[in-house]
């Protein structure tokens, strides 16, 4: 269902590891540690194992690179400030080669996005607000931020319906 | 086609602005319309949104509620991480609903943010007690269980007065939309009404802009047509000095004009172009300096100027500036006018030599005045005639002054104004007829001075000398007051000698009376015999005598009063043939013992007369007393009577008697004279008769004729006029 097993999840860390992230073993990660599996990257990307999927934790997030965006959003208020990882900076880690992402939810809400928006914005798959974790109670793990006090052109509802918390899985066309 | 295509152009151009404006307003209107239509959809988006947040917390309320009863109830699909994930994810919805933009909307619903705020409290509360339920934890479970049924009611309550609130506010705005959709809906079909007129406007415009290119382009033929058909050279230049327009007579004229005006010279390029070739009859070293003239005439337009071209032709350039600062010319080819021009200049040099001449071998002087009273030419006789003034005689001087200055000089002697003609000037003129004045000189020659008016309204003045005939005017004007002083003398004479004779006359009858009327008693013998034979035939001889006498004392009264005129007529209707008849009989008495023949002939009609019987009757009986008297014994006498040819009347007596001379005729017409001759014995008297019929009949206006042949007879013709004829016998009587 929607929480994926521990099982196929190590295997997955495996590949991962095993696959080109050798940065994450040099920085000491206890490779028999459980990995907390906060994201899944499936459809047309490069994997070196021939899975379909791709799983990544926090810390496998933070190894592709760290970015901050303080912006409003339309469900808080204030200007906090979002941490996490530049999607363009992952789908590019992963190889990605598609059109469009579909964003899956923890409840399956599902949402389309063209890939020309990370591509133009630097929009932001944040683990943290204002120096906190998101919990799923704060629509963590995941949620897609977009700066959109930087570039107002991304205050529409449209836009708005892309920021999707709670994420899980993104799926690429 | 291609006209159509650059009209369109033009329209466009001109309305261009106005178009793109309404092209504007048209995708404005569009845009607004189509952001409306979105706006619409995304009214009913959000509100489903934010509806649909709402509904999600009671979604996840109930999946929460589910979840935990699956895993008391020991499903083996559900693990205590489910229950867990779950309660976060329905915590997860309760901030999203307190902050943040999307979901203010839903915190304007009355009671929503209370309860959000209590589930949110007691929610806490829940935290531990969930973290420690395990499966078979029933005390746990049923806490739970009462802390989450606690929220079922509000929570579906909240969703409840959402949807209602949310239904009317987006009711609203829907109608809000709706309205804005309605009025953009009515602006953009102005709109496209507005642009259906404009387009409208537009074909009409163009329509009428194809009209009036037609008409002017038609225009333009026709003045093309015009200007070919003329038989001057036509060009025009615009204001640029560009050739515009010119005929195929301006290009015969000029060869080197391009045919078509698209090249656009100017005209000091054509020219020069025309002078290069050789078109114009300037001598080389004129050229420049004639270039220069041509085109300072051409920028000034203003007489109009000649020129010979090569080909002998002559050309008039008339040139004038069109209203829009262009210059027109007409160049017109009066070669024939040219060469008529100078052979009547020709002629008319010949002419004035010819006149010269003639007026210099006049023996008048002769001077010619123009219009303005200016000398023309005046001869050499002139300055002699004037040699006073002979230095201003000449061509131009004004003729007033000249005279003014002869006046001055004293060329002129004021002559003792014997006739009305030698007057002033402007009174001879008034007079009417030309204009004759006679002037002496002051050497004693006199001047005629004649003015006569030329046909071009100048004057001639011709001098004559006419000094010979003013010297014999003289004398006979002295000879005629001679010979009138002595006619007044004898007409004084004569009538006092008439006067004389008539007292002489009344006075010799007085006596004569008692001469006669005596002698005739005493040869009647009224008182007894006179005794002897021969005293009664001395008293008879006395008797005849005294009668005789007083018959010429009668013809002298008579023929005196006459010459004194003291005779007057008494008027009356005279019957002519009795008169004739009378003095007829009369005759016949006379010529009783003499064997004559008388004769009346044509006497019928003789008509009455306004006239003096007694004077009518002793004309006729003188005449025939005379005819009677000189013709011989055995001769005839004849009356005749004919009408004249001016209505009157001729009484002719003719007879053949010894008859007269002409000079005889004139003697006997003489008073107190007689023709000479054996007549003079054989008939006495004192020759009064015929002067006295004469005079007679000249009172009555009429005329006395003798025509008369010595040897053969005499004719006396008696003229009487018309005035004097009232009616013929025969009217008279009818």
């Amino acid at each position: 269902m929607s929480i994926i097993a521990p099982g196929r999840s190590l295997r997955l860390a495996g590949a991962l590891l095993l696959g080109g992230l050798l940065c994450l073993a040099m920085i000491g990660l206890p490779a028999t540690a459980a990995k907390q599996v906060i994201l899944q990257v499936s459809g047309k990307v490069e994997t070196s194992n021939g899975d379909r999927a791709l799983s990544f934790d926090v810390a496998e997030l933070e190894g592709i690179g760290i970015a901050r965006v303080q912006t409003s959003t339309p469900w808080t208020d204030g200007q906090p400030v979002f941490e996490g990882v530049l999607i363009s900076d992952l789908l590019k880690a992963v190889g990605a080669e598609g059109e469009t992402i579909v964003a899956i939810a923890l409840n399956d809400y599902r949402v389309e996005i063209p890939m020309s928006d990370f591509m133009k914005f630097p929009v932001l798959l944040a683990y943290k607000m204002d120096g906190e974790r998101l919990q799923v109670r704060d629509k963590g793990p995941l949620w897609i931020v977009y700066p959109q006090d930087e570039y107002p052109e991304l205050k529409t509802k449209q836009v708005q319906s892309r920021w999707v918390w709670q994420l899980r899985e993104l799926a690429i066309r | 086609m291609n006209t159509t295509k650059n009209r369109l152009w033009t329209v466009l151009g001109r309305y261009g602005l106005l178009i793109c404006a309404f092209l504007v307003f048209f995708v404005v209107v569009f845009f607004a319309f189509d952001s409306t239509f979105q706006q619409k959809r995304l009214i009913e988006k959000e509100s489903r949104i934010q509806i649909w947040l709402l509904a999600q917390l009671e979604i996840e309320y109930l999946r929460l509620l589910e979840t935990i009863n699956l895993y008391e109830m020991n499903d083996p699909d559900v693990s205590k991480s489910d229950v867990d994930l779950r309660f976060e994810i329905f915590w997860s919805r309760l901030p999203v609903l307190m902050e943040g933009t999307q979901t203010a909307p839903l915190r304007a619903v009355p009671g929503f943010e209370e309860t959000i705020a209590r589930v949110r409290e007691e929610i806490k509360d829940l935290e531990p007690l969930l973290k420690d339920f395990t499966r078979g934890d029933r005390v746990r479970y049923r806490q739970i269980r009462e802390g989450l049924e606690g929220w079922r009611l509000p929570l579906h309550h909240i969703v409840l007065d959402a949807l209602t609130y949310e239904s009317s506010v987006t009711a609203e705005e829907r109608r809000k939309a709706e309205t804005l959709y309605k009025q953009i809906v009515y602006a953009f079909a102005a709109t496209v009404v507005g642009v259906i007129v404009l387009f409208i406007a537009l074909l009409s415009e163009m329509r009428r802009a194809a009209v009036a290119e037609q008409e002017a382009s038609t225009a333009r033929t026709q003045l093309i047509e015009a200007l070919e058909s003329v038989s001057e050279g036509f060009v025009l230049f615009d204001e640029q000095d560009r050739l515009v327009l010119s005929n195929s007579k301006y290009r015969e004229f000029y060869p080197a004009t391009p045919d078509s005006a698209r090249q656009q010279n100017c005209f000091e390029e054509l020219l020069r172009a025309n002078l290069k070739q050789g078109a114009f009859a300037i001598p080389e070293a004129q050229i420049e300096g004639w270039f220069e003239c041509c085109l300072e005439a051409h920028r000034s337009p203003s007489a109009a100027f000649e020129v010979e071209m090569t080909d002998g032709r002559w050309l008039r350039i008339s040139e004038r500036r069109t209203n829009d600062g262009g210059v027109v010319g007409v160049h017109t080819d009066i070669t024939v006018l040219k060469q008529r021009e100078m052979e009547l200049a020709k002629k008319s040099e010949l002419l004035e030599i010819r006149l010269i001449d003639a007026i210099e071998s006049s023996s008048e002087a002769v001077i010619l005045l123009d219009t303005e009273q200016r000398i023309v030419i005046a001869n050499s006789q002139a300055s002699r005639f004037l040699s006073p003034i002979q230095d201003y005689l000449h061509a131009g001087a004004a003729f007033p002054d000249v005279m003014g200055e002869a006046d001055r000089l004293g060329v002129f002697v004021e002559a003792p104004s014997e006739d009305e003609e030698v007057e002033d000037l402007g009174l001879s003129r008034l007079r009417g007829g030309p204009p004759i004045l006679e002037k002496k000189l002051s050497d004693g020659r006199w001047l005629r001075v004649s003015r006569s008016p030329t046909h071009e309204g100048g004057e001639v003045v011709i001098l004559s000398e006419i000094t010979q005939m003013k010297q014999r005017e003289q004398l006979l004007h002295l000879a005629k007051e001679q010979a009138f002083a002595a006619k007044l003398e004898a007409e004084r004479a004569n009538q006092a000698k008439s006067e004389f004779l008539a007292k002489v006359s009344h006075e010799l009858r007085t006596p004569l009376n008692a001469i006669i009327g005596f002698s005739e008693m005493m040869g009647n013998q009224q008182f007894g015999e006179l005794g002897d034979e021969r005293y009664l035939g001395f008293s008879n001889d006395i008797h005849f005598a005294g009668k005789h006498l007083l018959e010429i004392i009668n013809d002298i009264l008579d023929f005196s009063k006459i010459e004194a005129g003291q005779v007057s007529l008494r008027e009356e209707y005279v019957d002519l043939r009795e008169v004739v008849d009378v003095s007829v009989r009369i005759a016949e008495k006379q010529a009783e013992s003499r064997n004559l023949e008388f004769a009346l002939e044509n006497l019928q009609d003789l008509p009455i007369v306004l006239g003096d019987e007694t004077k009518l009757r002793q004309v006729l009986i003188n005449i025939l007393a005379n005819a009677v008297k000189f013709t011989p014994d055995g001769g005839h006498v004849t009356v005749s009577s004919e009408a004249t040819g001016r209505g009157g009347l001729s009484i002719c007596i003719s007879d053949s008697g010894i008859g007269m001379t002409p000079e005889q005729i004139q003697l006997a017409l003489d008073p107190f004279r007689q023709v000479e001759g054996d007549l003079n014995r054989r008939f006495e008297g004192l020759g009064l008769g015929l002067p006295i019929t004469k005079a007679l009949v000249e009172l009555h206006g009429g005329q006395l004729g003798i025509d008369s042949e010595p040897e053969r007879g005499t004719i006396v013709t008696i003229r009487l006029p018309q005035e004097r004829l009232v009616a013929t016998e025969h009217s008279a009587r009818a």
